[in-house]
């Protein structure tokens, strides 16, 4: 019974208790035996299904090769930033709000749309309590834009996504990071087959993610640089500066990135993906252009939702210029090489690594290439 | 001469008084009586066995030697294997209410109850007589569980194995069980005088 | 229960009590410990009738100090405890002992042999040489009841305070008692203010002086004792020397194996100071010695002491005891509880006879059968809030991820290092000392060591062991979680009161004494819920005090479920029921997590059905379950409800 092989104790072994987790939360809330607190995650007690859905939707784990194909980012290699239809950039048009967006409101304006058009009938998105990030589940606009603004350190969002498909029913909208992006296609791709979840994902916005501090790593930060003050924003300018900013109120406090590195999770080190290419439209900022949004198209639904925003007015567009687009590309290749080092560095025979050196090899070859080309 | 006794159960389905009041009837009856009992940490659903011996001549300790049980009283049938693994003898006889009470560990998952026609005979290897009974049934129909023990004690003195009269025995329910519960004990004991077992020859 | 004016059948502590009661006690406390907890609890029944006090004590040492009060003033009294709390009651007894007693003062230890609810076979004769007091050991409940009421007399007549020593199988087995006359209590206590009854160094020598030798006297009384019996043939040069039950264990197996004629018994029930010219009278008329005694070798050892003394007056002897490994159990020498067929080897080893076995086919049906024995092991009950205490501790440490572990000690409680309790305590010894290892866990920072430790303590051991700890983490500067888990009774022992319930032992309503004040005042961080009620911010709150430094204290509070089960008439009776259409069985995810996880005794799984039920007669409605259930497929109801509706 214990000693049988199973696929909790596989993701424990895989995923759970080793440096690749990033805490996206897709197993958390599948079941009462794997639980979460703050961006920690745990085990109860073992489990002897052989195959769970906690593993194949974990987005560290090997997946199933009839959906390996359709994934990008850590799973698959679909070019630079993965596969995509368009890339422009967007801001919000959404009136009276724009001074609350740190950057373009987008996602806010996207979310707000996607409402509007009944593609989905609520939102799983990450808001800040205090300084910490929480999942939170937003039913009509004035939650979607109070909701909004960056977050500094990881939460399990996805976790929420799994609570809200089995309590109830209706289509959800989901604002992910890439790693939580990816979780939730996979469990897009493989629907659970016991029927008890009445309500499904259907449109995942991604974030650009180069990293993500751990909540203690970011706590310890906090106590140690702004005490309790409220973080109002927080900046990390272009090389060469080397620090991250916060701003706490009129104050501006300079954090130099080697400590701040100390707190980034071991997960985020060793991950492929920068701009959410598991997702259905993914957004970024926009680097020399402030208020302004980055957007990378991927699915026809993510298309189709920026489109009627467009449409609407509440979403303004332009286009991006190439530099900025070959810089986009270059920094995304550099996340991929930067994390295939540190796969390597670690030398543990983990399935993850071997899976993304594996992809590394392709990667390299098409980067020689296409810089050749 | 003696009669060695074994009550067994879970802990909680009242082995401790059928003993104690079995112990008196014999006493009643002029015999020099002991009980052998354990109480603590083993009440938390672990097993439990109250060893009675009426005797007379020397005195008895309270411990019944291994194979050296002549009546069991079990109020759970892998309980009473677990008894006649240690104590029984080819002539000892039981007395098994056939509803089997999970260990923790089988309803965990961790352990398997063994099924019910391998149990059986293996009791039965281990006794020369047994009557299966279902005095769990009897105590629901009556409206609490909690008389099981008097159901099974009126069993025991149904199947005529012990030279103990039932009348006496329920002067002893009458004097020394809560009032709460007097009646009901009483009625329960008598459901049991009448169960027939599968093989209670009486 | 009387039945006969003659005899009675009494539990071995009840007759204890008895003859604490015909002896004249006029006051018996103690602290609960299995396998002695029943003495006081029938005392209490006295209490009223008899105008005897009685009242259960914060812990031994305490109870031997309040009981030595009466004996000093004239009155006598009985303290109880089981072997371990020997150890507590030791310090102040081997100083008393010094003392001239005005009122008899007997300690009663049950020891656990072979532990049935203990964490140690610890043999307490031993304290008797130690404090050099006189120690009895009865082998019936009838010679129980006879020894106390013997003792507590002989006791005020020497001055000393001396031990009735008994055993598990003793105190709660029942034997046939016959009753005696209950004594008026007469005296007026008066401390006598010209007699000091002072420890100081330079009165030690000389009292220690004089007890010895009033201990010669008590040796001289012995000698001529009626708890001392000889049976056999009167030139048997073959005797067994046995202790306690040990003397009917031996007559059992003497009398099984035909040896009547060739053994005789010496029942000893004088254990010190030794009947040493009864003994010498016996070992000079042996040849071979074998002694049954429950636990060390005691007499043995006294034994050979003596006949080394006399050697050159006594003849040669062969011994056979535990020391020279000829008398054992299952698990050896010295280990374990005695019983009729260790003595049966023992004899038949010696005796070279053949122990007579059941025909092969038995034999070998007895071995196929055994193959089917499934553990029963021992669980918190059905609603009990350890349980939930301890999965929210569990799930803590999980999340905290540092490899922290919890310290416990006894009480229902220390089953955490059980299944049930998910296997959690990780170090369990003696009253309270998971709180003292917690203090010294916490000063090894220094050294590198940064696992996190969870101390847990019952409220009743908190009182008896846990305040000096707590008091020394808070001057220490300890940086540890302690977690009182407080269901205001002493369950594990039978339900006895302590100063965590609201009620005094007479079913007076009192003023419960709150943990949490007496760390607040030594200046701890203080959290205090109910376990159960939502156990997502139980795991919260351990998860958080995890986090924090310094002394953190918690306490997880909700009466025990089976003591309130047994005293209350609820107005309403819940229970958890499972929805069969809300319940998918294995197809669920959860791999049963109700039955198997939780583990709740009143929680299966059918597995014909494909359904987990509750079995209403035995669920206590805590509604544990209930918000574990990922299909939100269990609820609770109100049955007295649907009772009066239907």
């Amino acid at each position: 019974m214990c000693g049988m092989q199973n696929d909790l104790k596989r993701l424990r072994e895989e995923v759970l208790g080793t440096d690749v987790c990033t805490a996206c939360g897709t197993c958390v809330n599948l079941c009462p035996n794997i639980i979460s607190i703050e961006d920690r995650i745990a085990v109860l007690a073992d489990c002897q299904i052989a195959s769970g859905n906690c593993y194949r939707y974990c987005p560290r784990t090997i997946p199933d090769p009839r959906i390996a194909e359709a994934l990008c980012g850590d799973v698959g290699y679909g070019g630079p930033v993965g596969n995509y239809s368009n890339y422009l950039i967007a801001r919000s048009r959404l009136s009276g709000k724009h001074s609350f967006f740190q950057y373009g409101g987008t996602v806010t304006a996207l979310l707000v749309e996607a409402m509007r058009q009944g593609l989905i009938d609520y939102a799983v998105v990450t808001k800040a309590v205090g300084n910490f990030p929480h999942p939170a589940i937003v039913k009509n606009e004035e939650e979607i834009i109070s909701a909004g603004g960056s977050k500094y350190a990881l939460s399990p969002t996805n976790k929420e996504v799994n609570r809200a498909c089995t309590a109830g029913s209706g289509k959800i909208g989901v604002v992910a990071l890439p790693c939580q992006a990816t979780g939730l296609r996979k469990k897009q791709l493989q629907p659970r087959e016991d029927g008890v979840e009445k309500a499904s994902v259907s449109l995942i916005i991604g974030l650009f993610c180069t990293w993500a501090l751990s909540q203690a790593g970011w706590r310890a930060l906090l106590n140690r640089h702004v005490g309790s003050r409220f973080v109002k924003a927080m900046d990390i300018p272009p090389p060469p500066a080397n620090i991250m900013v916060i701003d706490v109120g009129g104050e501006r406090k300079t954090i130099p990135l080697d400590e701040v590195g100390k707190h980034v999770r071991p997960g985020c080190k060793v991950c492929l993906d920068m701009t959410a290419e598991n997702a259905d439209i993914s957004i970024g900022m926009v680097e020399g252009k402030a208020g302004w949004n980055t957007v990378i198209t991927r699915t026809e639904q993510g298309a189709s939702m920026l489109e009627s925003a467009v449409g609407a007015g509440i979403i303004e567009t332009g286009s991006l210029d190439q530099k900025a687009w070959d810089h986009l590309r270059e920094a995304s290749l550099n996340k991929k090489e930067q994390a295939l080092k540190e796969a390597e560095a670690r030398a543990k025979r983990l399935p993850y690594y071997e899976r993304i050196i594996k992809l590394g090899k392709k990667i390299r070859d098409e980067d020689k290439n296409g810089t050749e080309r | 001469m003696g009669i060695n006794i074994i009550i067994t159960g879970v802990g909680g389905q009242g082995n401790v008084l059928a003993a104690k009041l079995l112990a008196t009837a014999g006493l009643e009856a002029g015999w020099e009586v002991t009980v052998g009992d354990v109480f603590g940490l083993t009440q938390r659903g672990g097993s439990v066995a109250s060893h009675v011996r009426l005797f007379k001549g020397y005195l008895l300790p309270p411990l019944i030697p291994c194979r050296s049980l002549d009546i069991l009283v079990a109020f759970e049938p892998l309980e009473a294997l677990r008894i006649l693994t240690q104590f029984g003898r080819e002539t000892t006889r039981a007395i098994i209410n056939d509803q089997p009470v999970w260990p923790i560990g089988v309803q965990a998952g961790r352990f398997q109850y063994p099924e019910a026609q391998e149990l059986h005979s293996a009791i039965e290897n281990l006794t020369s007589k047994t009557a299966f009974i279902n005095a769990t049934r009897v105590a629901k129909e009556l409206g609490n569980i909690q008389v099981l023990n008097m159901v099974m004690l009126g069993a025991l003195y149904g199947s005529g194995w012990i030279p103990l009269s039932p009348r006496t025995f329920e002067s002893i329910i009458q004097s020394s069980t809560s009032s709460q519960l007097r009646g009901l004990n009483i009625k329960a004991f008598r459901r049991g005088l009448k169960l027939k077992g599968s093989n209670l020859h009486i | 229960m009387e039945l006969s004016a003659d005899r009675i059948l009494l539990m071995g502590n009840e007759a204890i009590a008895r003859g604490a009661l015909e002896g004249g006690a006029a006051y018996a406390t103690g602290y609960p410990g299995n396998p002695s907890s029943e003495i006081v609890e029938t005392m209490f029944g006295y209490q009223r009738e008899h105008g005897i006090r009685v009242e259960w004590s914060a812990n031994e040492i305490i109870a031997l100090e309040a009981a030595a009060a009466f004996a000093f003033s004239g009155l006598r009294a009985i303290v109880t405890m089981k072997q371990n709390g020997m150890n507590v009651a030791s310090d102040f007894l081997t100083t008393v002992s010094l003392n001239e007693l005005k009122g008899g003062l007997v300690l009663v230890v049950c020891d656990d042999p072979g532990p049935m609810t203990s964490t140690n076979e610890q043999d307490s004769r031993h304290f008797a040489k130690i404090a050099q007091v006189p120690l009895l050991e009865p082998f019936t409940a009838s010679e129980a009841k006879e020894m106390m009421r013997w003792l507590l007399v002989f006791s005020e007549q020497m001055g000393i305070p001396c031990i009735l020593r008994s055993v598990s199988r003793l105190s709660h087995g029942r034997g046939a008692v016959k009753l005696g006359p209950v004594p008026s209590q007469e005296i007026k206590p008066s401390f006598d203010i010209e007699k000091p009854l002072v420890g100081l160094p330079f009165l030690v020598t000389p009292n220690h002086a004089h007890l010895l030798k009033k201990m010669k006297e008590v040796q001289t009384t012995f000698d001529k004792s009626p708890f001392n019996e000889y049976t056999g043939p009167n030139d048997a040069n073959f005797i067994i020397m046995a202790t306690g039950l040990g003397a009917l264990y031996a007559r059992e197996a003497v009398n099984m194996l035909h040896l009547e004629q060739q053994i005789g018994i010496l029942k000893i029930g004088t254990i010190w100071p030794p009947p040493s010219h009864l003994i010498r009278a016996y070992l000079k008329q042996a040849k071979d010695v074998l002694f049954v005694e429950e636990i060390d070798p005691f007499l043995e050892d006294q034994v050979k002491v003596l006949y080394a003394e006399h050697a050159s007056k006594l003849g040669a002897v062969s011994f056979y005891g535990k020391n020279t490994g000829d008398i054992y159990g299952p698990s050896g020498p010295g280990v374990g509880e005695m019983n009729t067929d260790i003595v049966l080897d023992a004899l038949g080893r010696i005796f070279n006879k053949e122990i007579s076995a059941c025909a092969s086919p038995y034999e070998d049906a007895r071995k196929q059968a055994s193959i089917l024995l499934v553990p029963r092991e021992v669980a918190f009950c059905d609603g009990c809030p350890h349980r939930a205490s301890f999965l929210a501790i569990k799930a803590a440490l999980e999340l905290d991820g540092r490899k922290g572990f919890v310290v416990g000690d006894i009480g229902c409680y220390g089953l955490g290092a059980g299944p049930t309790g998910f296997n959690q305590i990780k170090a369990l010894h003696c009253m309270g000392s998971g709180m003292g290892n917690a203090c010294g866990f916490s000063q090894m920072a220094s050294f590198g060591f940064n696992q996190p430790v969870v101390a847990v303590i019952g409220d009743s051991t908190f009182f008896h062991a846990g305040l000096p700890a707590l008091i020394n983490a808070a001057f220490n500067k300890a940086d540890g979680l302690f977690i009182v888990l407080d269901n205001a009774v002493t369950a594990m022992t039978g339900f006895q009161v302590n100063p965590a319930s609201p009620f005094t032992a007479t079913g007076k309503a009192t003023r419960p004494v709150l943990a949490e004040d007496i760390a607040r005042s030594v200046g701890a961080k203080i959290t205090v819920l109910d376990p159960i009620e939502d156990i997502q911010e139980s795991i919260h709150a351990v998860y958080a005090a995890l986090q924090e430094e310094g002394l953190r204290f918690l306490v997880f509070r909700r009466p025990c479920a089976t003591f309130e089960k047994k005293t209350r008439a609820a107005e309403e009776i819940l229970k958890a029921r499972i929805d069969p259409e809300s319940c998918i069985g294995e197809i669920c995810g959860c791999n049963r997590f109700c039955s198997r996880v939780l583990a709740c005794p009143s929680i299966q799984y059918d597995k014909d059905k494909d359904r987990a039920f509750i079995n209403e007669d035995t669920c206590n409605g805590c509604g544990l379950c209930v918000q574990l259930c990922p299909r939100q497929a269990i609820s609770l109801v109100n049955i007295q409800k649907e009772g009066r509706s239907a």
